[in-house]
C-alpha cells in the first residue's frame, strides 16, 4: 500500500489534519503510527482505508486501478481489513454473527453463507483467543472482548492489508502480547501488510519493524524503532521528558516517562485549581446536616 | 454432551500453547521471529484446519416464533371474517370459504357478506399491517432510530399528496366513484411517485455530498416535509367539495374503497416491497454498526440505503393509497417484536411484518364493532391504544434498541 502526498481537511476546522504525509507499507512488514493525541494517527487510517477523500494526493494499492477511495466498497473489503477505533457495538448480535458481517463482501446482500465463510470466520474466533464463545453477544462481552470481536471480523475479511487503530486499547497485557504477536506473524510469514495506531511504545519497539511519527498531521520521522527512538526526538514530540533506555536482555528500546516524583507539579500542570472548595464534601469532618 | 465437555479443554490447551510460546518468546532475541512463527501453528489463518461453525440452535426453538406469528394471524383473519354485525360461526364459515353454501344450507346473503365484504376488507387490513409494519422496521434499520416509522421522512404524507392529487384531479375523482378502468390502478403510482419525491427532496436537501447521512437531520427534515405535504394534501381535500367527507375520513385512516380492487391493485406492490426489504436483513444488520464501519466491511452503504427506502417507500405508499393514515402500527410493532425476539434483521423483519397483520386486523375489528353500526377510521384506534403502549415501551427504554 503506497500513500503519497496525502493531505485532508476536516470541513469545519481551518488546518490540514494531515499534511502531504507519503507513506509505504509493504507485505511482509508491521508498520506503527505514533504520536501525541490529535496528531493525525486515525486520520492517516481513516483516509488509509477509502472512507476520507484526499485533498490532495493518493493512497494507492499496487494493482488496483485507482486510487482507494474510488474502488467499490466491496472490492476495498477484499483488499483491506480495518480495525476501528474501539466504538459501542450495537446490542442483539452474537460474537458469530458480528464476525460474519466481515464477509459480507464474499456472500453479497443476499447470497448464503457458505463453509468458507463458517471456516473462515471459526479461524478468525479462536485467532483472537474467543473459541467457543461465538454464540455470546456481543454486548454481553468485557470491552476487550468486544475489540477482540472486531479483530476477528478484520481477520475473517482474508484481507492482504490490515488497518488497525489501538487495536490493544482495551486489552489485558496478555491479550496485548498475543494480538501483536498474532499481527506480527500474519505479517512476517504470511506476506499481509500491517498498518497500526499504538500509544504504548514500548508495544511499537516491540512488534514494529517500522515507526511513523506524526506531529500535527506532518510525519517527522519514519524508521526502525531502534533508530527512530531517541530521549531527544520523542521527547519534543510529546512535549515531555522521555527517557529511551536498550532493554537490559534483548536490546530494543525502553521508553520511559521522566520525572522525580508522582507530584503533578514535577509536570507543569496543578491540582490546586481543581481542589474542593471550602464547604464542599471533604473525607475527614463528617457532613453537617441542617 | 460430549461436545460440550470437550470445548473447554480444547481452549485451555490451546491458551497452554500460546502463554508456552510467549515464554519461549521472551528469552530469544526480538528481531528472529522464525522460530516463534514456527510454533505458533494455532494463530495462521490460512493453514490451520478448519472447523465449521455450530448450527446456532435447533431448528424448533428458532421457528417457534414464527409459527407463533402465523398462528395469531390465522386467528385474527379468522375473527374478523366471522364477527361482525351479523356474526358467523366457525363451522359455516368453512363451509363458506369452501364455496359450498348448499351444503350447510346457508342463504345466498350470507356468502355475499363473506365473499364480497368481509373477505376483501380483512385481507386488505392484513397488507395493510405486513406493509406498515415491515416498513416502519425497515426504517427504524436504515437510520438506525428508535423513532422512525413509515410517515418518517415525509414518505407516508408524500404518498397522501399523490393520492391527494389524483382525487382532486377529475378525471380521477370520477373515475374512483364510476369505475372508470385506468383510474384506480394509478393511485398507487401517484402516491409511490409522491413518497418518492418526498423523500429524494428530503435526501438531497440535507446531504448534498458523499459520506455518512447525519440521520438526526434527515428525520427532522422529513418531519417539515411531511407537514407540508400532509397539509397540501387536506388543502387539495377541501377544494374538491364533493369528495371532502370520504377524503377526510381516508385521512383519519379509513378505507378509500370496499370490494377486492384495493386488495387486487396494491398486492404486487406490497408483496414486492416486503420481499424486497426481508432478503435485504443483512444490510440491515450491518448498517447497525454505522456507516463507517459497514463500509470497511465491503457495504456499499449509499447504493443500499437507496434500494432500502425505495423499497419500504413502494410498500408504504402502496398501503397508504387505498388505506389511508395509520399511525401507529410502523412504530410500535417493530417494537414489541423486537422486544420479544431480538435485533437481528433477518428474523424481525418478517416477523413484524406477520405481527403487523394481526395487530392491525385487531384494531380494525375493535373500529367495526365497539361503536357499531357505525364504523370508526382504523387510524383512531390504533392511536388510541398504540400511545398508551408507546409510553409503556418508552418506560422501560433500556430494552429498546
Amino acid at each position: 500500500m503506497v500513500v503519497e502526498d496525502l493531505s485532508f481537511r476536516y470541513p469545519s476546522s481551518k488546518e490540514n489534519a494531515l499534511d502531504h504525509v507519503s507513506l509505504r507499507v509493504s507485505g511482509g512488514e508491521v508498520v506503527a503510527l505514533a504520536g501525541p493525541n490529535g496528531c493525525g494517527k486515525t486520520t492517516l487510517l481513516r483516509a488509509a482505508c477509502g472512507i476520507l477523500e484526499p485533498l490532495t494526493g493518493r493512497v494507492w494499492i499496487p494493482g488496483t486501478t485507482g486510487p482507494v477511495h474510488r474502488l467499490p466498497p466491496d472490492r476495498r473489503a477484499r483488499l483491506i481489513g480495518v480495525v476501528p477505533q474501539m466504538e459501542k457495538l450495537p446490542p442483539g448480535f452474537t460474537a458469530a454473527e458480528t464476525v460474519m458481517l466481515g464477509r459480507i463482501s464474499f456472500h453479497g446482500w443476499f447470497g448464503p453463507e457458505s463453509v468458507a465463510d463458517r471456516e473462515a470466520v471459526q479461524s478468525a474466533l479462536s485467532a483472537v483467543g474467543l473459541d467457543g464463545l461465538d454464540g455470546q453477544f456481543v454486548e454481553t462481552l468485557s470491552g476487550g472482548g468486544q475489540q477482540r470481536v472486531m479483530i476477528a471480523r478484520a481477520l475473517a475479511q482474508e484481507a492482504p492489508i490490515l488497518l488497525m487503530d489501538e487495536p490493544t486499547a482495551h486489552l489485558d497485557v496478555r491479550h496485548q502480547m498475543e494480538t501483536l504477536a498474532l499481527l506480527h506473524d500474519l505479517a512476517h510469514e504470511f506476506r499481509r501488510a500491517v498498518l497500526i495506531v499504538l500509544h504504548d511504545l514500548n508495544l511499537v519497539s516491540r512488534f514494529a519493524d517500522r515507526v511513523a511519527l506524526l506531529e500535527r498531521g506532518r510525519m517527522i520521522r519514519c524508521g526502525p524503532p531502534v533508530e527512530v527512538f531517541t530521549s531527544e526526538t520523542l521527547s519534543s514530540l510529546y512535549d515531555f521528558p522521555l527517557q529511551v533506555i536498550p532493554h537490559p536482555e534483548r536490546g530494543f528500546p525502553l521508553v520511559l516517562p521522566d520525572g522525580d516524583e508522582p507530584s503533578a507539579d514535577a509536570y507543569g500542570v496543578s491540582a490546586s485549581a481543581v481542589e474542593i472548595p471550602p464547604g464542599g464534601e471533604n473525607l475527614h469532618r463528617p457532613r453537617k446536616r441542617g | 454432551m460430549v461436545e460440550r465437555t470437550a470445548k473447554p479443554v480444547k481452549v485451555r490447551r490451546c491458551r497452554a500453547t500460546v502463554s508456552r510460546i510467549l515464554a519461549s518468546q521472551v528469552a530469544r532475541p526480538h528481531r528472529d521471529p522464525s522460530a516463534f512463527a514456527r510454533k505458533v501453528r494455532s494463530i495462521p489463518i490460512a493453514t490451520r484446519p478448519r472447523r465449521s461453525l455450530p448450527a446456532q440452535g435447533s431448528f424448533f426453538p428458532r421457528a417457534l416464533p414464527f409459527i407463533l406469528c402465523i398462528a395469531l394471524l390465522i386467528l385474527a383473519l379468522g375473527a374478523s371474517v366471522a364477527i361482525g354485525a351479523v356474526p358467523i360461526p366457525i363451522g359455516q364459515l368453512i363451509q363458506l370459504l369452501l364455496r359450498r353454501p348448499e351444503a350447510a344450507n346457508l342463504p345466498a346473503s350470507l356468502s355475499s357478506i363473506i365473499w364480497d365484504l368481509r373477505l376483501p376488507r380483512t385481507i386488505f387490513i392484513a397488507l395493510l399491517g405486513m406493509s406498515l409494519a415491515s416498513s416502519g422496521c425497515a426504517f427504524q434499520g436504515i437510520f438506525r432510530n428508535p423513532l422512525a416509522d413509515p410517515y418518517l421522512l415525509g414518505i407516508g404524507s408524500g404518498a397522501s399528496l399523490g393520492v391527494a392529487l389524483a382525487i382532486s384531479i377529475p378525471a380521477f375523482s370520477l373515475g374512483i366513484g364510476s369505475g372508470k378502468p385506468g383510474a384506480l390502478p394509478a393511485i398507487p403510482l401517484f402516491a409511490f411517485a409522491g413518497a418518492l419525491i418526498t423523500v429524494i427532496l428530503v435526501y438531497r436537501w440535507v446531504r448534498p455530498g458523499r459520506g455518512s447521512a447525519p440521520s438526526t437531520r434527515l428525520i427532522l427534515a422529513g418531519v417539515a416535509a411531511g407537514a407540508f405535504a400532509q397539509s397540501l394534501a387536506a388543502f387539495l381535500f377541501y377544494r374538491t367539495r364533493e369528495q371532502t367527507q370520504r377524503a377526510l375520513s381516508w385521512l383519519m385512516g379509513g378505507m378509500l374503497l370496499g370490494g377486492w380492487d384495493p386488495v387486487r391493485i396494491t398486492l404486487p406492490y406490497i408483496l414486492l416491497g416486503i420481499v424486497a426489504l426481508i432478503v435485504m436483513g443483512r444490510v440491515l444488520n450491518l448498517l447497525q454498526f454505522g456507516d463507517e464501519q459497514a463500509e470497511q466491511t465491503g457495504l456499499n452503504v449509499a447504493r443500499a440505503r437507496w434500494v432500502l427506502i425505495t423499497a419500504a417507500s413502494l410498500t408504504t405508499a402502496a398501503g397508504v393509497a387505498f388505506g389511508g393514515v395509520i399511525g401507529f402500527i410502523g412504530l410500535a410493532v417493530p417494537h414489541l417484536a423486537r422486544l420479544l425476539w431480538g435485533t437481528d434483521y433477518r428474523r424481525l423483519l418478517p416477523l413484524s411484518t406477520l405481527l403487523g397483520a394481526s395487530v392491525l386486523l385487531a384494531a380494525d375489528l375493535l373500529a367495526r364493532t365497539v361503536l357499531a353500526p357505525q364504523e370508526l377510521p382504523v387510524g383512531i384506534v390504533t392511536a388510541l391504544l398504540g400511545a398508551p403502549f408507546f409510553f409503556y415501551l418508552l418506560g422501560r427504554r433500556e430494552s429498546v434498541m
